[in-house]
């Protein structure tokens, strides 16, 4: 009995492995389906299925087919054998790491049918083999929903806060585009990629946050899946241009943004698709916060006058993609894709708010180059192989300092040339040997005596911070993946790729000053870490349940300083189990993640964190892998055709996050570790109703808590300034800077039918237009509450809460018909409703501001600090606080109101505020 | 092809109706309204409690630049240029006021041709009676610093003088340097702390090489005053004389120019063409030298004048103006 039913087990699991369905690369899906005789239902065998024109694959003696590794996108699929109609259908919508099912009836030739109807039960909702938490973004979505970009595409996601995935710290992500990996492995936990992918080019976005196949690596929290297209069978394009001119002064912010995209074929087969994407803002950082309502302020600061934008923050970026797509032999194909982001903005400082060209100053370029050679195996071929050999060259450079010169503005907030730094051929040569001295160019600061206050406090002038940082980062990876069909429903999984980078830093402070007790050494690296891995996945089926088992192995070794212990090397397996049960679908999931450190840690640090005095961290170039292991339970339903209802409980535990430990004896010196550890648990819901019917609707709800023992690499232990001990935080975990409890996120869309509402002058002015609406609402992020010297915390460590914050950002859009040309006119506004949100407040206070105790403390403390009269002679005499008009401005009942209206003026709150309500006004035109 | 035609025409279009000028942020307020603190003359220039001297003209008369105290408990010093009517500092230069470990004194600015700035940089350690070093140098004023020190001091001179410090400071058209070359002593309790100094005679450097040559004058010990004009011309005092003489260019000694006779020992000589400018006595005068007229120039009741220096165009004196027990200030006068 025992032996029968072990047996009934083995042949069970040989089923399973017979009916593994396809798991396929995160840039392609897969099409299957059964091709059966009308009316018969009979299966037909070897009939030719075709992917948009191009023979793909035979059916098997069931009926059935698989097409693997096709692009994500809309398909035509064709099936034809002699003595049948042919039968096709168009716009056959394919998803990366998705199956559609397309099953297709053929009548005998001789039978004239009508139009030939073709099932698409593509049901991602119930499908058992999705085991991962995917949310999707399609490029339609893009264009009909309120955002710009992909990053505000994809914070649309449940357990997204910003670019916070599922509670974790920032730079637990990793992107993937085209099925290539990509990330910015210097400093992803306080910067960006460098690279944005205009979404003109995107095919469709997806944010996976579980389970995510053992392909991918260099994540923790989440893969952010990014899929181009091709170019098309005939030459189309789109151009538009949006603005915010002409608004009136309170929604000019300077807004300028074009976008050309065109694609088509060219000889030989070959495909091309180019974008051009360029945004320029004047104040690419607008904040919603008040404007001063002190008489004197009003008075005397030009802010109170026009407190909508703020200077010295112009920022622009220019984005540009091509992608050529080259087929050959069949469905094989070569596809080459070049990306370029430029962007550089001016930073606005408060210190520096009379002074700007004085101010800060960035740029961020990222370069990417890929090429992907895909091979297929013949259509007859019985164990169908699909290689996919990728090559990618990823570079990034950062730099942020003074500008040597002023730029000019000739149109909007594009510059007329890129930014140059002071002290930039130095920090490219990375010479910290010429870098000990003073560095030619930069000057002692002073206070400014540009302010409308004159008096020497608060503000600077005369030399800028005296920072210069630079960074290069560039990657080399090769990737190979092959997938094996061992039958029409088992396919198994297996590759690995190569990276070869090279890290370049320098990094110096207080550069007007030569180095000594109060000033640290200028930093620089130059290092070439290499890192590999390799993974083995498959997935088995039978009936409706599925079972999906990967292994990847990581190692990276950072050939960095001396000192370092080797290679390091991470096993992670993924694990899922899913089921049909009662018409909703069960995934429980398991996997374990690593990413290799943020190359930044490895390398010494010099920072300027108090105007007193400059600081240096130790680098550790022995730090290994930064670890998550995440369980989840998801259940998806059907609550009638239209609508879909999903939930994921999940449990996520972090282990060896980067973190700054005590170095030596000084208490106020650290290294970097593999110290921190934390937890992260939560709820997603997901409710959907389909755009049908002219509206659709998406509710994303998240309940989240996030606890670790740093939110970052660079939280110290505490020092307990009484008794000179040290004390570790890591003892305790608490609430996470990102641990947003409560998030909510509406998608509402809409169309008119085209026939809608009365017809005027021929036209039907209300028929056609697209509307789209998002709510969000989203609980306080934590803070930690301090004294007013900020060196005693008040409290346990982010047990404060800020406001919650709501926004409703809404898109109408109205398409044109011009001349034989389609388009559209679009209005997109965010923050409709202008609420001005709490973002950040004062550790010492609670509030945005300093309080009225506050300024007038400081304004007593700088003018104790400086309470020397001002004669006439001097740029800071104002006139008009000269109450006795002796030419001079001397004691306290003259002085003390400058130093106040000063301090009200620097304290002002502007960056504790979201920003305000944006509109712009868009025209589209599609050839 | 005319669709795509129609297409960029209606883009073009859009974007000509949006290129309305955006909204600008604001730029930094440019504080008070630059003009004298009154429009009377003598009038007074500066209003700084902790004194303000050494009053010298730009080359072109676009303004006056002159020394001051930063009020720094240290004493630091600092260069600052006004407008030549009066007004806000324009430009100042100054040492490193973050430094309160050290003071350094800027002091005897002289303006030459070509936005030439020469000036003496005076250190000491913070509280210190004596200077450590003191540097004459010469840079522009469109960089005024570091400069180049062309000439450290105390140092002993070709005829075995130690020149302690340099004072009055002027350029000669040929980009020549004059000075009074000055003997630097201190005091110290039960005196009171004090520096003295004590001149001993004017000399000329030429900066034009790698290192400085300086050649004493003939004739010209205990100089009390010294001034150049544009034909290259050295005009100076001597302690107790009430002569001023000249040294035409070329020349290697001076002759008697012009005698103020009664009216006391002379000093602060200025001079413009035949024009001449000197403190006599108590008083400030005003001598045509061709046409031997000789005229008083009305001085505020009390006001010790000192340092006066006269416009490039010979139409105004600023000078040191002293209402005891005030430090002084910088006036400015009309010369009729």
């Amino acid at each position: 009995m025992r032996a029968a039913r072990l047996a009934r087990w083995a042949v069970g699991l040989g089923g399973l492995a017979l009916a593994a369905p396809a798991l396929r690369a995160q840039s392609t899906g897969t099409i299957a389906g059964h091709v059966r005789e009308q009316p018969s239902q009979a299966p037909v065998h070897g009939a030719q299925v075709l992917v948009d024109g191009r023979l793909a694959v035979l059916t098997d003696s069931a009926g059935a087919y698989v097409v693997r590794g096709v692009q994500s996108g809309l398909h035509r699929v064709t099936v034809r054998l002699i003595g049948f109609a042919t039968a096709t259908r168009d716009s056959v919508p394919v998803r990366s790491a998705e199956e559609t099912r397309l099953d297709f009836p053929l009548a005998p030739q001789a039978v004239q049918l009508g139009a030939v109807s073709v099932e698409v039960p593509p049901d991602a909702v119930l499908d058992p083999l999705a085991t991962a938490t995917v949310q999707h973004i399609s490029a339609e979505d893009l264009r009909r929903l309120p955002v710009s970009t992909l990053e505000e595409a994809v914070a649309l996601s449940a357990g997204a806060v910003g670019e916070s995935y599922r509670g974790g710290r920032l730079g637990e992500q990793s992107f993937i585009i085209d099925g290539l990996g990509i990330k910015n492995q210097l400093d992803a936990s306080t910067g960006t990629l460098g690279i944005n992918v205009p979404p003109d080019i995107l095919t469709e976005a997806s944010l996976v946050t579980n389970g995510f196949s053992a392909r991918y690596g260099q994540a923790l929290s989440g893969l952010v899946n990014v899929v181009t297209k091709d170019g098309g069978d005939r030459w189309s394009g789109r151009a538009a241009y949006e603005t915010d001119r002409g608004l009136g002064s309170s929604l000019d912010h300077g807004l300028d943004r074009g976008v050309f995209e065109a694609d088509g074929p060219l000889p030989f087969g070959a495909r091309l698709v180019g974008v051009v994407d360029a945004t320029g803002r004047l104040d690419a950082d607008p904040v919603n916060a008040p404007a001063p309502s002190d008489p004197v302020l009003v008075a005397h600061d030009p802010r109170a006058r026009q407190p909508h934008m703020l200077p010295h923050g112009a920022g622009q970026e220019v984005d540009a993609a091509a992608k050529l797509t080259v087929p050959f032999a069949g469905r094989q194909a070569l596809r080459l894709f070049a990306l370029r982001s430029a962007g550089q903005q001016l930073l606005y400082d408060q210190a520096y708010k009379y002074d700007q060209p004085l101010a800060p100053a960035q740029r961020l370029t990222g370069e990417l180059l890929t090429g992907q050679l895909q091979l297929v195996s013949p259509p007859s071929m019985p164990t169908p192989i699909l290689a996919d050999l990728r090559a990618g060259y990823f570079t990034r450079e950062f730099e942020r300092g003074t500008l040597d010169v002023p730029v000019s503005y000739p149109f909007g907030a594009f510059a007329d040339r890129g930014f140059h730094f002071v002290g930039e051929s130095l920090a490219r040569a990375r010479d910290t040997a010429a870098a000990s001295a003073a560095v030619p160019g930069f000057a002692t600061p002073d206070y400014s005596a540009a302010t409308p206050w004159g008096v020497p406090a608060f503000f600077l002038g005369g030399g800028s911070d005296g920072e210069i940082a630079w960074n290069r980062f560039t990657e080399l990876r090769a990737q190979l993946d092959v997938d094996v069909g061992l039958s029409p429903r088992a396919d198994v999984y297996l590759g690995g790729e190569l990276v070869r980078q090279r890290v370049e830093t320098f990094e110096r402070t207080l550069a007007f000053l030569p180095v000594g007790d109060t000033v640290p050494p200028a930093t620089a690296s130059d290092f070439s870490p290499t890192s590999a891995a390799a993974y083995a996945e498959t997935q088995l089926r039978a009936q409706d349940l599925a079972l999906t088992f990967g292994l990847r192995y990581d190692t990276f070794d950072p050939h960095a300083a001396a000192g370092k212990i080797g290679a390091h090397a991470s096993l992670n397996p993924r694990f899922a189990l899913s089921a049909v049960l009662h018409g909703a679908t069960v995934v429980a999931s398991f996997g374990r993640f690593s990413q290799a450190p943020d190359y930044q840690y490895l390398v010494d640090a010099a920072f300027e964190d108090t105007t007193r005095t400059g600081r240096f961290r130790v680098g550790n170039p022995n730090l290994g892998f930064e670890q998550s292991t995440q369980y989840e339970f998801s259940v998806r339903a059907r609550p009638t055709a239209q609508t879909s209802l999903r939930a994921n409980v999940y449990v996520k535990r972090l282990q060896g996050l980067v973190a700054s430990v005590p170095f030596g004896l000084d208490p106020d010196s650290t290294i970097f570790a593999n110290a921190d550890y934390g937890s992260v648990k939560g709820i997603e819901i997901l409710f959907e109703r389909e755009l049908k019917d002219w509206w659709g609707v998406r509710v994303a709800y998240t309940l989240q808590w996030a606890t670790a023992t740093a939110s970052n690499a660079f939280q110290r232990p505490v020092v307990d300034t009484v008794a000179g001990d040290t004390i570790f935080p890591g003892q305790s975990e608490f609430p996470l800077d990102y641990d947003q409890r409560h998030g909510l996120t509406v998608v509402a869309q809409g169309r008119s039918p085209d026939a809608f509402g009365p017809r005027l002058l021929g036209a039907r002015v209300l028929g056609g237009w697209e509307g789209a609406v998002i709510f969000r609402f989203a609980s306080g992020l934590p803070y930690t509450k301090t004294s007013a010297t900020g060196d005693t915390l008040l409290g346990p460590i982010n047990a404060e809460r800020l406001p919650s914050q709501s926004t409703l950002d809404a898109l109408l859009r109205r398409p044109l018909s011009l001349l034989g040309v389609r388009g559209s006119l679009y209005l997109d506004v965010r923050n409709v409703l202008d609420a001005r949100n709490l973002v950040a407040v004062r550790r010492d206070t609670g509030t945005p501001g300093l309080g009225e105790a506050g300024i007038q403390a400081a304004a007593l403390a700088a003018y104790q600090a400086h309470p020397e009269a001002i004669p006439y002679e001097s740029p800071r005499y104002r006139g008009w606080a000269d109450l006795n008009h002796d030419g001079y401005l001397a004691g306290r009942a003259e002085l003390l109101p400058l130093y106040v209206a000063a301090a009200r003026d620097y304290y002002q709150p502007l960056f504790d505020y979201g920003p305000p309500r944006l509109v712009r006004l868009g025209v589209e035109l599609i050839f | 092809m005319s669709r795509l035609a129609t297409a960029w025409a209606l883009l073009a279009a859009s974007a000509a109706l949006a290129a309305c000028e955006h909204a600008r942020p604001f730029t930094a307020a440019s504080g008070e309204p630059d003009v004298p603190f009154d429009s009377t003359l003598p009038r007074r220039l500066t209003f700084n409690t902790a004194g303000d001297v050494e009053p010298a003209w730009l080359a072109d008369g676009s303004g006056i630049v002159y020394a001051f105290s930063s009020g720094l408990p240290n004493g630091d010093q600092c260069l600052g240029v006004l407008p030549p009517g009066g007004g806000h500092i324009g430009q100042t230069v100054c040492p490193d006021l973050t430094d309160a470990d050290s003071t350094v004194l800027l002091r005897e600015p002289a303006a030459g041709r070509g936005g030439r700035l020469a000036y003496l940089r005076e250190s000491s350690r913070a509280g210190g009676a004596a200077a450590s070093a003191v540097e004459l140098v010469v840079a522009t004023l469109a960089a005024p610093a570091p400069g180049r020190v062309v000439r450290r001091f105390p140092f002993t001179d070709a005829a075995g003088v130690l020149q302690g410090s340099p004072s009055q400071v002027r350029w000669l058209p040929d980009g020549e340097l004059v000075y009074i070359a000055e003997q630097v002593t201190y005091t110290f309790p039960p005196l009171p702390i004090d520096t003295l100094y004590t001149p001993l005679g004017i000399e000329r450097m030429d900066i034009s090489g790698d290192s400085a040559v300086v050649t004493a004058v003939p004739g010209t010990a205990n100089a009390t005053s010294v001034a150049t004009d544009s034909a290259g011309a050295v005009y100076y005092t001597l302690r107790g004389d009430s002569v001023v003489y000249r040294i035409a260019p070329g020349a290697q000694a001076g002759t008697s120019w012009y005698d103020f006779g009664s009216a006391g020992p002379v000093d602060g000589v200025q001079v413009h063409g035949n024009r001449l400018i000197a403190l006599a006595g108590s008083a400030l005068y005003l001598v045509d030298v061709a046409a031997g007229t000789r005229t008083a120039l009305p001085v505020p009741v009390g006001m010790l004048l000192s340092r006066p220096a006269l416009s490039p165009d010979g139409t105004r004196l600023v000078a040191e103006g002293t209402l005891p027990p005030a430090l002084p200030d910088l006036w400015l006068f009309e010369v009729p």
